[in-house]
């Protein structure tokens, strides 16, 4: 289907909504029509009233699961499944306060739970280091002997000072601890 | 989805091919449901048993797609009955499905004339 023709069936679809029982009249009818003209057949070919009536409902097949699937194209059959199906959701929690309270609540917790937990993450993981091409930044270890000897919190390990002379002028070199520069 | 006769004897329409008997039907001229299925029965000579109440929703999807118009009138027996004609848009479609139709038969043809 094209856009236009989506766009075309949609307008008509939307349409049909206002003459929801004209729809159901006029498929009533076209249904019913073809049913007794083969009944009338059936009854010219020498069956008996009853058993023409029969033989054309037969050969029809399901009349109401056919009126539906007309009615289906000129509707927005998902749409009106979803729309039933919140209202039957809405019922159901509308009956039972306790547990619909109870959902509510942990709902609620769980996401503001989460939001803080990640902006906390964001904020200390996840943010850029406050440096000019915060992508090419290299991390420095020093090796476990360096490391231990004589560290204190916030300052650089020690190996890394004899690093600083062999870097090329275009690297800037600074040293962080956690998520702080 | 439609002909749902003995498999083995009778040809069993692929999905879409009604759409296109119904509309090569149409193109002779305006007719209701009923009028339909009695064509493609009859002029198939019963080898294409249309599962009667299948023609209607495929219908009302041509309609809606815009390749048939509907409008309702009498009957030839006086009854008020919902007649279908082929739009310009179904015109076009049906030649290109026959086109399309015509290939496809022709090289099932030719694979099936092989020895």
């Amino acid at each position: 289907m094209s856009a236009i023709e989506r766009v075309r069936s949609a307008w008509l679809r939307a349409k049909t909504q206002l003459r929801r029982g004209r729809l159901e009249r006029d498929l009533e009818d076209e249904l019913r029509f073809h049913v007794s003209m083969r009944e009338q057949q059936c009854r010219a070919a020498g069956l008996g009233p009853e058993a023409a009536r029969q033989a054309a409902r037969r050969r029809f097949g399901n009349t109401l699961a056919l009126r539906e699937a007309c009615r289906d194209v000129w509707t927005f059959p998902r749409l009106e499944t979803v729309w039933q199906d919140l209202r039957l959701a809405g019922r159901v929690l509308w009956r039972s306060p306790g547990f619909t309270a109870a959902a509510v609540v942990s709902l609620a917790l769980g996401i503001g739970g989460n939001a803080a937990t990640f902006s906390l993450v964001s904020a200390i993981l996840l943010r850029p280091l406050p440096y000019p091409a915060a992508e090419r930044l290299v991390r420095l270890t020093g090796s476990r002997r360096a490391r231990t000897r004589g560290r204190r919190r916030g300052s650089e390990p020690e190996g890394a000072h004899d690093v600083r002379p062999r870097l090329t002028p275009t690297w800037v070199y600074g040293a962080f601890q956690g998520g702080q520069a | 989805m439609i002909a749902r006769s003995r498999r083995d004897e009778r040809g069993e329409l692929l999905q879409g091919t009604l759409d296109m008997l119904i509309l090569k039907t149409l193109c002779r001229g305006p007719l209701h449901g009923y009028g339909i299925a009695e064509f493609i029965q009859r002029t198939s000579e019963d080898v294409l048993r249309v599962e009667e109440g299948a023609l209607y929703p495929a219908l009302h999807r041509l309609e809606l797609r815009g390749l048939l118009a509907s409008g309702w009138a009498s009957s030839e027996n006086n009854r008020r009955a919902k007649f279908y004609r082929l739009t310009a848009a179904g015109r076009r479609q049906l030649s290109q499905e026959a086109g399309y139709w015509s290939r496809v038969t022709a090289g099932i043809a030719r694979i099936m004339e092989t020895a």
